[in-house]
C-alpha cells in the first residue's frame, strides 16, 4: 500500500510539474518556445485541474502524516519523500502561481549589476531591460529587509547573469533552506510526525518548492533563533533573529516572546518550551492577520505561523486548523484563476474560501461537543 | 449683443494679463528653517543620507532632492529678506544640481539608458529658473549684511541668481 501510494505521489508530481507550465507568462520570451496560452485561454479546465492538484496533494499528505503519526514511517522513507519532492519539483515552472520570484530576480539585478540601491531605485526607471516585460511589480522599490537583498546576491553572481539559470537558481537557493528547515526541525523535535507535517505540507511545499517564496528564509533563521536560545547560546541566537527580521521583518512580532526567553535564561527559570512555541505560534499568525493592512493576506505568509505548529503537533485543535487554513489559501488562487481579474468579485471570493475551511472545522467541533 | 462682445473683445486686447510659462515639475513644501535646531540634525542626516544613496540613478535622485530643497529654502529666506541664509541656500542648490547632473553623466558612462532622468532634469531645469526669476524680482541687486560684531559681507545677489539660471540652463 506505502509504495503504491508513494508512486503514485510521484506521478503526481509529475503532473504537477508539467502542469505549472501551463502558466507560463508571455512576457517570459525565454519560454516562448513552449509558450501555449493554456491557462489564460481555459480558464475553467485550468481551475478545474488545480482545485483537483490540491485536493489529491492533500489526501497524500493525510496519509503520509498518518503514516508517520502511527510510527509506520523510517526516516528513510521521509528522506525518499522530501527528496523526491524537492527534486521533482525543482523542475516546476516557479511563477504558476505568483510572480515574486521574477522580483527577486529583478532586484538583484538592480543592486548587483546596476549597483543601484534597490530601496530607491525602482526596476521599471531602467528603461528597455529586459527584465520589465515579465516583471509584475517594476513600479515598486525592494520591499524584503536588506539581508534578503544580501542572500540574492548568491543566486545572482552563481548563475552569471543568465535569467533561465538565476530562476531556478533561485529555487534551488530557496530549497537549501528548506531542507536546513526540516533539519533544524528534527534537531528541535526528533519526531518524524512534526518532520512530515511540515515538510509536506501542500502550501509549504507549493509556496517553497514551485513559487521559490523567501518566508522559508526568513522561518529558518528564526526558528534557528529559539534552537540557540535552547543551547543557551544568546548571543548568537540574537544574531539569527536578526538576520531573520532583516529578510522579511515580519519575524518581529517573536521580538517579545524572544527577550522573554533570554530574560528567564538569566533569572535561572524554567522555560517551557511547548508553551514558548504555542505564543511563537499566536504572534506569527497575528502577524499574518495583520497582513492586510501593508497589502493583502497571501498563501505564503502562513509558513509564518505553520513553521511553529510543527513543533507542537500534540496541540490537535492548532493543528487541524494550520491544516484547514493551509487548504483553504491554497484556494485562494481558484478566484483570479478562474475569472482572470483582481477586481471585484475576486477579493470577496478569495476571502470566503480561505476561511471555509476552517469555518467548517469550527462548525465540526461545536457540533462534536454538543453530540 | 455684437456690440457687448466687441467691446469685451476690445478690452481683452487692450489688457492681456501676463502669463508666465510654468513648469509642472513640482518642488517641495519649505522644510525646517535655518535658526532651528531640526535644521541642524537635518543637515547631519543629509550627509550620512549621501551614502545611502550608492548607485548613479540613486545619487541623481539624493542630489536633485537636495537641490529642489535648498531652492524652496533659498526662496523662503528671500522672502523674509534674509539674505545671506538665502544666498548659502542658493549656493548650496546650485552645488547639488551640478552633482546630479555629474551623477547622470557617470550613469550614461555606464551604458543606463538616462532619457528619463533628462527628461527629469529638463523639468528641473525649467522650474528651478522659473524660481530663480521669481527670487530675482524680490531681492536687491546688491546687499551688503553687516552684522553686529563681525566682518560686513557684499552679496551680488542678481549676479549670483543670473549665474545659478546660467548653470542650470547648462546642465540641459
Amino acid at each position: 500500500m506505502k509504495n503504491i501510494v508513494i508512486a503514485l505521489y510521484i506521478v503526481f508530481l509529475l503532473f504537477l510539474t508539467v502542469f505549472s507550465y501551463s502558466f507560463i507568462d508571455p512576457g517570459l520570451f525565454y519560454f516562448k518556445d513552449i509558450y501555449t496560452g493554456f491557462s489564460f485561454q481555459n480558464r475553467a479546465i485550468v481551475t478545474g485541474l488545480y482545485v483537483l492538484c490540491i485536493c489529491m496533494f492533500f489526501l497524500f499528505y493525510f496519509f503520509f502524516s498518518w503514516k508517520a503519526y502511527k510510527n509506520t514511517f523510517q526516516i528513510r522513507d521521509v528522506l525518499w519523500l522530501v527528496g523526491i519532492t524537492i527534486g521533482m519539483l525543482f523542475f516546476s515552472y516557479p511563477a504558476m502561481l505568483s510572480y515574486d520570484i521574477f522580483n527577486y530576480i529583478t532586484t538583484a539585478k538592480v543592486t548587483f549589476f546596476y549597483m543601484e540601491n534597490p530601496y530607491v531605485v525602482m526596476p521599471i526607471e531602467f528603461i528597455a531591460e529586459p527584465f520589465l516585460s515579465y516583471t509584475h511589480a517594476a513600479n515598486k522599490i525592494a520591499q524584503y529587509g536588506p539581508m534578503w537583498i544580501i542572500l540574492t546576491g548568491i543566486p545572482y553572481f552563481l548563475s552569471f547573469g543568465t535569467v533561465l539559470v538565476m530562476l531556478y537558481g533561485f529555487k534551488i537557493f530557496v530549497g537549501i533552506f528548506y531542507i536546513a528547515t526540516i533539519v533544524l526541525l528534527w534537531k528541535m523535535t526528533k519526531n518524524l510526525f512534526s518532520i512530515v507535517l511540515f515538510a509536506l505540507n501542500p502550501l509549504i511545499v507549493i509556496e517553497t518548492l514551485v513559487s521559490g517564496h523567501n518566508d522559508i528564509v526568513m522561518m529558518f533563521f528564526a526558528l534557528l533563533s529559539f534552537y540557540l536560545l535552547k543551547k543557551k547560546a544568546i548571543a548568537l541566537g540574537s544574531v539569527a533573529l536578526i538576520i531573520s527580521v532583516c529578510i522579511k521583518y515580519a519575524t518581529i512580532f517573536l521580538l517579545p516572546i524572544f527577550v522573554f526567553v533570554i530574560w528567564s535564561i538569566f533569572q535561572k527559570r524554567k522555560i517551557h518550551w511547548d508553551t514558548i512555541f504555542v505564543a511563537c505560534t499566536a504572534v506569527m499568525f497575528l502577524a499574518f492577520i495583520l497582513s492586510p493592512l501593508r497589502e493583502e493576506i497571501y498563501p505564503w505568509y502562513a509558513l509564518w505561523f505553520l513553521a511553529f505548529v510543527s513543533l507542537i503537533p500534540h496541540k490537535k485543535t492548532v493543528l487541524y486548523s494550520s491544516i484547514a487554513f493551509s487548504f483553504g489559501l491554497l484556494l485562494r488562487y481558484v478566484p483570479f484563476m478562474l475569472i482572470g481579474s483582481y477586481l471585484d468579485p475576486t477579493p470577496i471570493i478569495k476571502n470566503i474560501v480561505s476561511f471555509t475551511p476552517l469555518v467548517l472545522l469550527g462548525f465540526y467541533y461545536v457540533f462534536k461537543k454538543k453530540v | 449683443m455684437k456690440f457687448f462682445v466687441g467691446v469685451l473683445l476690445v478690452f481683452f486686447l487692450l489688457f492681456p494679463l501676463p502669463v508666465f510659462a510654468e513648469s509642472s515639475y513640482v518642488l517641495p513644501y519649505p522644510s525646517f528653517m535655518p535658526g532651528s535646531t531640526l535644521y541642524v540634525l537635518h543637515g547631519v542626516l543629509e550627509k550620512f543620507e549621501k551614502y545611502w544613496y550608492f548607485g548613479n540613478f540613486s545619487k541623481f535622485i539624493y542630489n536633485l532632492k537636495l537641490s529642489d530643497k535648498y531652492l524652496v529654502e533659498a526662496k523662503t529666506l528671500f522672502e523674509y529678506k534674509q539674505y545671506l541664509l538665502g544666498s548659502k541656500a542658493l549656493e548650496k542648490s546650485k552645488t547639488y544640481f551640478v552633482a546630479a547632473y555629474r551623477s547622470l553623466g557617470e550613469a550614461k558612462k555606464e551604458g543606463k539608458n538616462i532619457s528619463q532622468k533628462e527628461q527629469l532634469l529638463k523639468e528641473a531645469v525649467g522650474k528651478h529658473i522659473e524660481v530663480l526669476m521669481q527670487v530675482k524680482g524680490i531681492v536687491p541687486q546688491y546687499f551688503k549684511w553687516t552684522p553686529e560684531k563681525d566682518r560686513s559681507e557684499e552679496l551680488f545677489l542678481w549676479k549670483q541668481i543670473d549665474e545659478g539660471v546660467e548653470i542650470r540652463k547648462n546642465c540641459t
